[in-house]
């Protein structure tokens, strides 16, 4: 079970991915996420993972797919995530050398 | 072989959490670490879905998963009769992805190979895929007399 909510500040928008994020969960958040990010005026995006509890690579998958987007867009994308086994997947698939990670002990030293 | 468990289901991508989620419950039996038993959900919901998307590929199908365990080590193994991978070496290379139709990352197989101790693959063209998910219980000892 996934569910998605966004919040839209100024140009940035901020999407919280609360549940398990995987293959069946990652066409409903990558169409939710794409709506959002064609809406006029977004220059940030941040997704927030503080509240998944579980993501594999399809996870992995969604977040290139949402940051090729973005930076075709000349938008930034960010990501929040602490706990400890969503960033250790990031980190496999190097997504920290692509986008900034924050949260945890990881997070707190790069901000 | 101390316990042993089979289960099969419908290659439906809203099975994957169910198999992991009975993987990880095979596995809490035993004295293993949150962190192990998250290796192992996550390895295993690799697996199935490659069963799905690549073996089935959409097609209606079953996905077989079988566990067991005894003192050294606890094994997973999921199996297809789809349409098997035709260069396993390929498939198993990071960012390598047959469907990036998908927006598939290509990181499966890196993945279980990183959370699991050992991982074998075996298919065969138009017969299937059976990969199999080893992790040793107590350390480098037991891998090394394996």
């Amino acid at each position: 079970m996934c569910t998605l909510s966004c919040s839209r500040k100024d140009s940035t928008l901020r999407v919280k991915v609360r549940g398990e994020l995987d293959d069946h969960a990652a066409s409903m958040v990558r169409r939710a996420i794409d709506a959002q990010i064609r809406t006029e005026g977004v220059r940030r995006v941040v997704l927030d993972l503080n509240e998944l509890t579980f993501m594999d690579s399809a996870g992995i998958g969604v977040i290139l797919g949402r940051y090729k987007e973005l930076v075709k867009r000349g938008a930034v994308l960010e990501i929040d995530a602490a706990g400890e086994g969503i960033r250790r997947i990031l980190r496999l698939a190097g997504i920290h050398r692509l986008v900034r990670i924050r949260g945890g002990a990881e997070g707190k030293k790069e901000a | 072989m101390d316990n042993w468990m089979k289960l099969v289901f419908d290659a439906r991508s809203r099975n994957e959490a169910f198999a992991r989620l009975c993987a990880a419950g095979f596995a809490s039996q035993l004295d293993l670490t949150i962190t192990d038993i998250n290796d192992i959900k996550t390895a295993v919901s690799e697996a199935v879905t490659n069963a799905i998307i690549h073996g089935y590929q959409g097609q209606s199908g079953q996905v077989v998963l079988e566990g067991s365990y005894d003192r050294r080590r606890i094994v997973f193994r999921i199996q297809d009769s789809g349409v098997g991978i035709p260069d396993i070496d390929q498939a198993r290379q990071p960012l390598f992805t047959s469907r990036p139709d998908l927006e598939r990352s290509g990181m499966g197989f890196t993945v279980m190979e990183t959370f699991m101790d050992a991982v074998e693959v075996r298919s065969i063209a138009g017969q299937g895929t059976t990969v199999t998910l080893t992790k040793y219980l107590q350390g480098q000892e037991n891998r090394n007399a394996s």
